[in-house]
């Protein structure tokens, strides 16, 4: 993997068919939404379920609002609204 | 979650009777214990029948949702030993999905609380889980009455 930040990418649920979990570089004070608006462009179809009312984003294992900045290292994890068990 | 609180998913198939006696052997001054065993349904929310059930689960993330409940639940009732036992990966229908037990002094405490952490596992923890049937895969969201079960408490705390 090349220098710079870098972020590891999770997906769940329906999300997690249409996104590759990987490793991703980010660019200085990247935030959650500037990441989400890039990844919608390169997947088809996202765009709808990160519109979704109850889709989340966790950093960290922690939920964070859209404008948090991203750091080097950190667990990146797309949530699609949970079904419940 | 505290040392009286067990939460585990697993992917491997759920025994309700061996967790009935690890729980049942943890209790301590408690005259009271409520337990309840899910199992996956046959027949699929569009009447198909299942073929495969498969449930997702982030690890650490899911647990530390199902704590949280937990956590309200100990507040609110003052419950004993908790025991939570979540399957995840793929299931057939007639396996045990989930095993939820809660002990307290008496009866009531443990009935709520258990009735509680069922709405619980059923509208706030973090599983996604998908029905795949011959006619495909469908990922399943809380059904209506799901949420309204789990309303109940909040209009009893609100009311």
């Amino acid at each position: 993997m090349s220098g710079g930040a870098h972020i590891t990418l999770l997906a769940f649920g329906q999300v997690g068919e249409m996104v590759i979990e990987n490793q991703r570089p980010i660019s200085a004070g990247e935030t959650v939404e500037k990441l989400l608006n890039a990844l919608c462009i390169e997947h088809s179809g996202l765009e709808a379920s990160v519109e979704h009312p109850r889709f989340r984003v966790a950093v960290n294992q922690a939920v964070v609002p859209f404008g948090h900045i991203l750091r080097d290292g950190d667990e990146v994890a797309l949530l699609s609204p949970v079904s419940g068990g | 979650m505290t040392g009286r609180d067990h939460i585990r998913c697993t992917d491997a198939p759920i025994d309700p009777e061996a967790e009935h006696r690890l729980m049942r052997g943890k209790l301590i001054g408690d005259g009271a214990m409520v337990s309840f065993t899910g199992i996956a349904r046959p027949v699929a929310q569009d009447d198909k029948n299942i073929v495969t059930l498969r449930l997702q689960h982030y690890p650490g993330f899911t647990e530390g949702s199902i704590a949280k409940g937990v956590a309200q639940a100990r507040a609110r009732w003052g419950i004993g030993q908790c025991h939570i036992v979540h399957r995840v990966g793929d299931m057939a229908p007639g396996d045990p999905i989930v095993f939820v037990a809660t002990s307290a002094r008496h009866r009531r405490a443990a009935f709520e609380a258990t009735d509680f952490l069922m709405d619980w596992l059923k509208t706030e923890a973090a599983f996604w889980k998908c029905e795949i049937t011959d006619n495909g895969t469908t990922w399943i969201e809380p059904r209506a009455k799901d949420i309204q079960d789990s309303q109940r408490w909040k209009d009893k705390v609100d009311g």
